[in-house]
């Protein structure tokens, strides 16, 4: 994968440019948005790692060329308590994000999720997907868990089918609204009443969820990774 | 002096006994006893009805004498030394004795007004000493009017361009403005206004109305006492109010000191103990062991945790204290406390934490973040007291709020140190290793009331032991109805 790092700050790419050359990847670097939007538009980058507050630009406003121009995938490094940005990171179509400072396994698994997504994304569009619990086909709209059918509603499998869709990523209140109800401008109550439903559902102990996680402030997370399967 | 009809009555009374009394005397040829017995008569009447009484006396005595009683009689005439001498006596004795008279009268008079004064000055002294506060001091005085010509009174302390009344907290902006009002309005009432003046300089104005009696220079010095000791009394509560504000800045610079102290030594802990261990790694002298390798490593990645942490808690410190309002939306407080209770699992793995949440959604509104780690910072202070024991986190949703309650059961705390665990950098005695920052307490309560909820803690719960915290919000008003047709 050739995975670009935009951070300003020097001592970051330095900390993190041997760890992912040891993991055969190749390192591209930019300090600021010009300079990223540049190196796109030169080498094929699959991963681009962006820090918000860059000197030059609205870290955010590079998510859309970013993703169309370049085809990237981009994966938002951000502070904690800045949700705001993210969500409107997130919105502008990064497929995830995480916080700083992370720890390099976090970052990892996070950088691993991205790469299998675009894998199954150049195989085609999957229907099924699979883990080891779970099985969901969003073609007939069934899901099954641990071998048992689980029957959802309409509304609930479409929410459940964008979380499924986003395996093990972040999805927004306002993409799982859209994905619901076809507007971002339904009362948070909704979509909530909808997770607790689909919890009651779909977790073994729905008051203590493993499966469908909060991410405060922000939105869901389908904890499994899920893996397309082809239809036999 | 004024003749009242009784002492007219008495004076006459007096003088013609005088003068019956010095004819009979004449008549039995004793001139000189009826000499003293007229002289007598002045006198008393000088002493019983003052000085005019006294002078008409000794002229009427003079002429009765002359005329009626000495030689050569029924006509004036004065053709001896003899004769002339009585006559000066009676007229210089009168006037004398009227004098004296009038002088001790007076002096008697003057004697009890000041005594009435000074009584006067003393309760307003002795009301003025119990004012603590600026504000008080008219109150105190008020207490005691209307007394001694004086019928209110207003104190207003100049601040800068305008005076300010600290009674009422009423400001004039101009100057002059207390002295105009009330003056001229009623006849003979009207208000004197004296500069308040204290040992370090001019105060303010005291402007007092006076009652219809007043007039005399002598009441004016009474007001000046009055004012006098009104601009001690009001200096007296400047200063102790300087005490005590200078009292709090040295407390609040120990406090700083404190603090800087506290935040100089986890901030350097930490960077100690990754400088030597990466500097010991990186020494081409040392010669280390995979395991002592792998020890330094797993410290530096512990310190940076603890960094992490601790900055993490500064920095939500600086936002509490810089007032950030953060962005508030509706959430659920059962779902934020389990998405608080997967963070605190990955930092304490062994807390068995107990969960109680009602069936109805505890709907609030506010920041789900700054909720999610007030509550995590509960179950962090929770877990360092709890040993083995479980933690109860139980979530209640009625009618008028919404209350997420944890409760651990450990030592407690005494009821001296509950409200300190909420102030910055509070460590208990008994945490020993296991102190943290002493910030979470601090941040929770802020991040609670930042999204205008309330966080009390209680101790001890149960049987002498354990402690409860416990957040309490209004219910969010905009809830829609939480039944969902699942059909739809």
């Amino acid at each position: 994968m050739n995975i670009l790092i935009v951070d300003d700050e020097p001592s970051i790419i330095r900390a993190l440019k041997p760890v992912l050359t040891a993991l055969s990847h190749d390192v591209f670097e930019a300090a600021t948005g010009s300079a990223a939007l540049q190196m796109v538009r030169q080498s094929t980058i699959d991963i681009v790692l962006l820090d918000l507050g860059l000197p030059d630009a609205d870290g955010s406003e590079l998510i859309a060329p970013l993703k169309d121009e370049a085809g990237a995938s981009v994966l938002v490094l951000s502070a904690r308590h800045l949700e705001a940005d993210k969500v409107r990171a997130l919105d502008e179509g990064a497929d995830d994000y995480i916080d700083k400072p992370f720890g390099m396994a976090e970052l990892l698994a996070r950088i691993r999720v991205i790469e299998r997504r675009r894998k199954q994304e150049s195989d085609g569009t999957a229907t099924i997907f699979q883990s080891e619990n779970l099985r969901v086909d969003l073609a007939r709209r069934q899901v099954t868990l641990m071998g048992e059918p689980i029957n959802l509603s309409p509304k609930e499998f479409a929410i459940f089918g964008a979380l499924v869709r986003n395996s093990a990523q972040v999805v927004t209140q306002r993409q799982l609204m859209i994905a619901g109800w076809n507007t971002p401008l339904v009362d948070g109550q909704y979509l909530r009443s909808y997770i607790a439903l689909l919890r009651d559902k779909l977790e073994e102990d729905p008051s203590y969820p493993e499966l469908i996680l909060t991410e405060s402030g922000v939105g869901y997370r389908l904890a499994e990774q899920m893996t397309p399967v082809r239809r036999t | 002096m004024t003749f009242k009809p009784p002492s007219f009555f008495v004076t006459t009374g007096i003088f013609v006994a005088a003068t019956v009394g010095t004819h009979l005397a004449q008549t039995v040829d004793r001139p000189i006893t009826a000499v003293l017995i007229y002289l007598t008569g002045v006198i008393i009447i000088a002493v019983h009805s003052g000085m005019l009484a006294a002078i008409m006396g000794a002229v009427a005595a003079s002429g009765i004498y002359n005329f009626f009683l000495s030689e050569p009689r029924f006509e004036f005439g004065v053709t001896t030394v003899d004769e002339a001498i009585p006559l000066i006596a009676f007229n210089a004795t009168a006037l004398l004795t009227g004098l004296l008279v009038g002088r001790l009268r007076d002096s008697v008079e003057r004697a009890r007004t000041a005594q009435t004064e000074s009584a006067f000055l003393l309760t307003v002294s002795d009301r003025l000493q119990r004012a603590l506060q600026v504000k008080d001091v008219e109150g105190a005085m008020r207490g005691l009017l209307p007394s001694q010509y004086i019928q209110s009174v207003k104190i207003f302390i100049a601040d800068g361009d305008y005076y300010f009344r600290p009674s009422t907290g009423e400001i004039e902006l101009c100057p002059m403005e207390p002295l105009l009002e009330d003056v001229g309005t009623n006849g003979k009432k009207g208000a004197i206004v004296l500069e308040l003046v204290g040992a370090r300089g001019p105060l303010g104005i005291v402007k007092f109305r006076t009652t219809e009696e007043y007039g005399s220079q002598s009441n004016l010095t009474d007001l000046q006492s009055v004012s006098a000791l009104l601009a001690l009394a009001i200096e007296r509560c400047l200063l102790l109010e300087e005490v005590a504000e200078t009292q709090l800045q040295a407390r609040s610079e120990a406090l700083k000191n404190s603090l800087f102290s506290s935040i100089s030594h986890d901030l350097r802990t930490p960077i100690t103990v990754m400088e030597a261990a990466s500097g010991a790694l990186s020494s081409p002298d040392v010669d280390l062991s995979q395991e002592q390798r792998d020890s330094l490593l797993s410290s530096i990645i512990e310190q940076c945790h603890r960094l992490d942490r601790y900055t993490t808690d500064l920095l939500d410190v600086g936002r509490i204290q810089a007032g950030l309002l953060p962005e508030t939306q509706t959430m659920d407080l059962s779902e934020i406390a389990m998405s608080a209770i997967r963070q605190i699992r990955a930092a304490h793995p062994t807390l068995d934490v107990r969960r109680e949440f009602s069936a109805d959604p505890a709907i609030i509104a506010g920041n789900p973040t700054l909720i999610e780690q007030a509550i995590a910072n509960l179950l962090d202070n929770a877990s360092k007291f709890a040993n083995e024991d479980p933690v109860t986190l139980s979530v209640k949703a009625a009618n008028h709020f919404v209350e997420l309650s944890i409760t651990d059961q450990g030592s407690g705390i005494k009821m001296a140190d509950q409200e300190r665990v909420f102030e910055r950098f509070y460590k208990g005695r008994n945490e020993g290793s296991k102190a943290g920052s002493g910030l979470g307490l601090f941040i929770a309560r802020g991040f609670v009331e930042a999204c205008a909820g309330m966080l009390t803690v209680q101790s001890p719960v149960e049987g002498g032991r354990g402690t409860r915290f416990t957040m309490r919000f209004s219910p969010a008003t905009d809830a829609v109805d939480e039944r969902v047709e699942v059909s739809s």
